[in-house]
């Protein structure tokens, strides 16, 4: 790719400020886009991500947003209409998790990962779509390979992510025409900070089962994601692409 | 074959009526509940269950492409509400799975790909999400004996639909590709054949059933 492949390129990053989604943002900066970063309570790491973004050169906002609230998703769009006057991509990364034995949850413990992951997600994504139309822009969302594969312990959270490429599908269809295209990511066992602090032993078997036999790390998503929202993916619309190593178990 | 206790949980449909009779022409029990079932009175079922357990969710009956259209807070409320309705249901579902000592968990949903041509209902939201818990779901509880599986299937055509699937057929030039809606008792049919069977080989299986176009890369 090209320097710069994203020169000026108006990108929202919904949980952007942690894991897979400062990476992106990251990625995205310094490759010329113009940033909106979103993030829930994280303030600490919402800091740490100015500086970042900073140390780049580009053009950004870190913004608190709460993403489950149809208020919510038309401030965080009436704030970068103010200030950048346009939206180029919309990538929908903000999730959150609640895992374990499936049969013993409680619907109140885990009824924020279906509002974050899944409504939040669908919410966003219309609301942009308006600012998207002026710009044949697009809309890149994480998926999960737990939705493709699955994952045991991870039975809402795939249910999300499912939703999700369901959702990518049904939306290229329908904008297509508008040449907005939708397509998601599904990563695999990427090394974020939750899972620097695992032990090898709770993940070597994924590792087993991965034809590269490491696990990606954020910026290997982020390549992606940045790929899906420049014009080097114009014919690519409504996929869901797996990022994963080789992991087919 | 032994006659198998089936819980059967969906909104009212063509493909639902006929899996009931399907299941009941074999001789199965059946239990029916609407699609808005609470956990507690699928659970409350547990002293009608007799014999081996088998537990099948029909398809959603709403529509996603034409709610996106016309009111898109009422597709997101939608999908919020069949989606946490689904995953209550199911822990109750294999609440009831684990007590029997295992079963068969099934989901059924129709394939979105015929959405260009074809404007009978369809929720690609909601049948996705399923199709993501169904593939978690039989990694989870293999383990406990419970086969997990989803049918993905070919829009199934009634006389009320009729005309929407000849103008659907006729869109599609190709002729190897022509487009025959499935039968909805024959499809009901097999789904009744996998449940009657004690030695299902397989779990996390999204099978699609149609002769025409079948959907691409998610199922693969």
């Amino acid at each position: 790719m090209s320097e710069a492949f994203l020169k000026d390129r108006v990108c929202i990053v919904t949980g952007g400020t942690r894991g897979i989604g400062r990476a992106i943002a990251e990625y995205l900066a310094r490759n010329g886009a113009k940033l909106a970063v979103t993030y829930r309570g994280d303030e600490t790491a919402a800091q740490a991500t100015r500086t970042a973004l900073a140390e780049t050169g580009a053009e950004a906002l870190v913004l608190q947003s709460d993403l489950t609230s149809s208020e919510g998703a038309k401030t965080l769009l009436g704030v970068v209409q103010d200030r950048f006057g346009r939206l180029d991509a919309l990538i929908n990364n903000a999730g959150r998790t609640f895992d374990g034995a499936f049969a013993a949850l409680e619907l109140a413990d885990y009824e924020p990962v279906v509002d974050t992951n899944l409504l939040g997600t669908i919410r966003l994504a219309l609301a942009a779509v308006p600012m998207l139309r002026k710009t044949r822009g697009n809309i890149v969302n994480l998926s999960s390979l737990a939705a493709v594969s699955g994952k045991e312990g991870q039975v809402v959270y795939s249910t999300t992510k499912g939703g999700i490429n369901g959702m990518t599908r049904m939306l290229a269809r329908h904008l297509g025409t508008d040449g907005i295209r939708v397509n998601s990511i599904a990563p695999g066992f990427i090394r974020t900070d939750m899972v620097n602090e695992l032990p090898e032993s709770a993940y070597s078997h994924i590792l087993d089962s991965t034809a590269l036999r490491d696990m990606g790390n954020p910026e290997d998503v982020a390549k992606t994601a940045a790929f899906l929202a420049s014009e080097m993916s114009s014919y690519v619309n409504g996929s869901v692409i797996r990022i994963d190593g080789g992991f087919h178990r | 074959m032994s006659v198998k206790t089936v819980i059967v949980i969906g909104e009212t449909g063509t493909l639902k009526a006929c899996q009931i009779a399907s299941l009941k022409a074999q001789g199965h029990k059946v239990i029916e509940f609407d699609a808005d079932v609470k956990a507690v009175d699928l659970n409350a079922c547990r002293d009608l269950i007799e014999g081996e357990l088998r537990v099948i969710f029909t398809p959603y009956m709403h529509d996603e492409m034409a709610l996106l259209d016309a009111d898109t807070s009422a597709l997101i409320a939608m999908v919020g509400k069949k989606t946490k309705a689904f995953l209550t249901q199911a822990q109750a579902a294999l609440q009831l799975l684990m007590g029997r000592g295992g079963g068969q968990f099934w989901v059924a949903d129709f394939d979105d790909s015929f959405a260009y041509h074809l404007e009978t209902p369809c929720a690609p939201i909601c049948a996705q999400a399923r199709a993501g818990a169904v593939r978690s779901l039989a990694k989870e509880y293999s383990r406990m004996k419970i086969s997990v599986n989803s049918m993905l299937v070919q829009p199934v055509s009634d006389p009320s639909t009729a005309s929407m699937f000849r103008k659907a057929s006729a869109e599609l030039k190709s002729y190897a590709m022509r487009y025959k809606p499935n039968d909805a008792g024959a499809v009901a049919d097999m789904l009744t054949d996998f449940v009657g069977t004690g030695k299902l080989q397989f779990s996390g299986n999204i099978i699609g059933t149609g002769t025409g176009i079948v959907q691409g890369h998610l199922t693969s």
